[in-house]
């Protein structure tokens, strides 16, 4: 007797899913791109209305990761460079946040701070590296630069984390 | 391993430590209601694509243009200076950054003041950042303190955003002259007349805190100074900001008035604070992180400072006896010191006795334009008067008129000496000048 094929899921299906599995952490990462609630919201709209027209086009998971990365942090650089400056302030600090938030300990805290306060390349690799655990090959990819550039702008930004947490990570 | 921890490390930051940003449920259906009336998505036009490609032609002559930024683009005044021409230094430095590329050109000193013109690139998605300059010269064993001074692009006093942040300013920060002015010993600074070599510095601040702008241009206009009250409540608000931890920049993107404006600047201080020092003070307050440090080298052979030679004195009719102690002629300034003197010898000089109060200044061969003056009593009772002028042109002597305080600017500009005052004058010859090279 032959098995019943399970019915392949709908768009609609597959893209409620993208959203459940990748939303918080854009959101996250977007806020450390962005320092604003607000702009990180849109942004992760943005993100996913994006992938919702190109839903088709993806064969694969780890392709479908990179373009949504790549398309948050495009979406990222052009608030950057559009209203956020001339806007002017966060709606929420990072400092806020780790008030509102049960208490967090405090090498949590200062990691957060610091990858905040990295230049803004270096921050893009870092989260996508660390916080989206993509390969330097999916980094290049999402941010179309090749992957020697990706690993100096890793080193870079390990040496300046390692030396603002005092060399309690991020060892070569 | 250690590359698992560190995810793991990366990922409990910031999902725990902002866990307070939570994932809209509603998302996905809300984009699914929308998109079922999706737009048509439009085809690029041709004139489209022909205006994308003129931009692109025109942004790469401007490219071109702007790492042709010499200092003739900055000092166009000197065209005509032979000797100046002669002196000036080809650096074509590059430097290149984690927010941007910048580029030393050229550049002149003149026995007073260093020339310098750079170009900054910033990348295309970086981040504004404020950049200072510090300026350090040496020559032989002696040390060179200058006041740097912005004279082109979109500048604070004491730096300036990469990329420009300033409205009406954005592309500012590709074609930046920088003159610095020679501080220290001698009544009108020191003159430098062997090689120099210069270490000059950026410091690249990067803001930590939220940038904001002024809701309201400054108040008051030239023609109506603002109050007391009015300029407490505009300080006020950089205070206030700063108590809120915010970065605030007046409408041209200036930083000094928040700096100047902050708790911890204490106004007794102000005639002692540097430019030079902003760069710690501003990273002391904790708005902002040095977040790269640039230094470029370079040495220069100084236009010759031409001089008067020996002191020349001479008397005034009213019985005053002047002694010009120090007249200096560089390249497009001249700064003199007098000290003026009564005809009893010790005599306690005031600015009462002195009618006049000011002087003028007209050279032969080139063209004067006042530009700042002071007189001071000195120990010994005598009067000191220090000035300077602009000057374009090569002149072969300078004739000092001693004129009423405010006349000044209508004498140099007419360029005559007044009948009245012809009785009173000194005509110095200059000497020093330098050898002229053949066309």
């Amino acid at each position: 007797m032959q098995g019943l094929k399970a019915p392949e899921p709908s768009a609609e299906e597959s893209f409620t899913e993208i959203v459940e599995t990748y939303q918080a952490s854009l959101l996250r990462m977007c806020y450390l791109m962005l320092h604003d609630t607000g702009l990180a919201e849109d942004a992760v709209q943005e993100t996913m209305i994006k992938a919702y027209r190109s839903l088709s086009t993806f064969r694969n998971e780890s392709q479908l990761k990179t373009w949504l990365m790549s398309i948050a942090i495009n979406t990222c650089r052009d608030m950057r460079r559009g209203a956020w400056w001339k806007h002017i302030r966060c709606s929420v600090t990072l400092e806020e946040i780790h008030r509102a938030v049960p208490p967090a300990s405090d090498d949590v805290i200062a990691l957060n701070m610091e990858i905040a306060k990295l230049p803004s390349k270096l921050r893009e690799v870092v989260l996508l590296y660390y916080y989206q655990d993509m390969t330097t090959e999916q980094i290049a990819g999402a941010l179309n630069v090749a992957p020697s550039t990706v690993c100096v702008r890793l080193k870079k930004a390990r040496e300046k984390l390692r030396l603002a947490m005092k060399g309690e990570a991020f060892d070569e | 391993m250690n590359e698992e921890k560190d995810r793991a490390f990366v990922h409990r930051a910031i999902d725990e430590g902002l866990s307070l940003l939570q994932p809209d449920p509603y998302l996905a259906q809300r984009i699914l209601a929308c998109e079922e009336e999706k737009p048509v998505a439009k085809k690029i036009s041709r004139s489209l694509v022909l205006a994308l490609a003129l931009v692109f032609a025109l942004t790469s002559i401007a490219f071109a243009a702007t790492y042709g930024f010499g200092i003739l683009n900055f000092h166009p005044e000197q065209a005509e200076n032979r000797a100046y021409l002669d002196h000036i230094v080809s650096i074509n430095e590059t430097w290149e950054g984690e927010s941007f590329t910048a580029a030393l050109h050229e550049a002149v000193f003149d026995g007073r003041k260093l020339s310098m013109t750079m170009s900054f690139f910033p990348g295309e998605d970086s981040d504004p950042v404020f950049v200072i300059p510090r300026i350090h010269g040496v020559s032989g064993e002696r040390e060179i303190q200058v006041s740097t001074q912005m004279s082109t692009g979109s500048f604070d006093e004491c730096g300036f955003w990469i990329p420009s942040i300033a409205p009406g300013h954005e592309d500012a920060c590709d074609q930046i002259g920088l003159d610095a002015t020679v501080e220290g010993d001698g009544e009108t600074g020191q003159v430098i007349r062997d090689i120099a070599a210069w270490e000059v510095t950026f410091d690249v601040l990067r803001p930590i805190w939220p940038i904001a702008f002024t809701k309201e241009d400054e108040p008051g206009t030239d023609e109506e100074p603002w109050t007391e009250k009015e300029y407490e409540e505009y300080d006020e608000q950089f205070r206030k900001a700063y108590l809120e931890k915010m970065i605030l920049l007046n409408r041209e993107a200036m930083l000094s008035p928040f700096a100047a404006a902050s708790p911890f600047y204490d106004v007794s201080m102000e005639e002692k604070m540097d430019y030079a020092d902003w760069s710690e003070e501003l990273l002391t307050r904790e708005a902002f992180t040095l977040s790269d440090r640039l230094v470029f080298r370079f040495s220069t052979d100084p236009l010759p400072v031409k001089t008067s030679g020996e002191n020349v004195e001479f008397d005034l009719p009213d019985g005053l006896h002047l002694e010009v102690t120090e007249l200096n002629v560089a390249a497009d300034e001249v700064s003199f010191a007098i000290r003026m003197t009564g005809k009893e010898p010790g005599k306690v000089l005031t600015m009462d006795d002195w009618r006049h109060r000011a002087f003028a200044v007209l050279a032969d061969g080139a063209v004067t334009e006042y530009l700042a003056s002071s007189c001071g009593q000195r120990e010994d009772g005598s009067l000191l008067y220090t000035g300077s002028c602009m000057i374009t042109g090569e002149p072969s002597s300078l004739t000092l008129v001693p004129v009423e305080a405010g006349e000044e600017q209508a004498i140099m500009k007419s360029g005559d000496v007044p009948e009245r005052l012809l009785g009173s004058v000194v005509t110095i010859e200059i000497e020093g000048a330098a050898p002229v090279p053949d066309p």
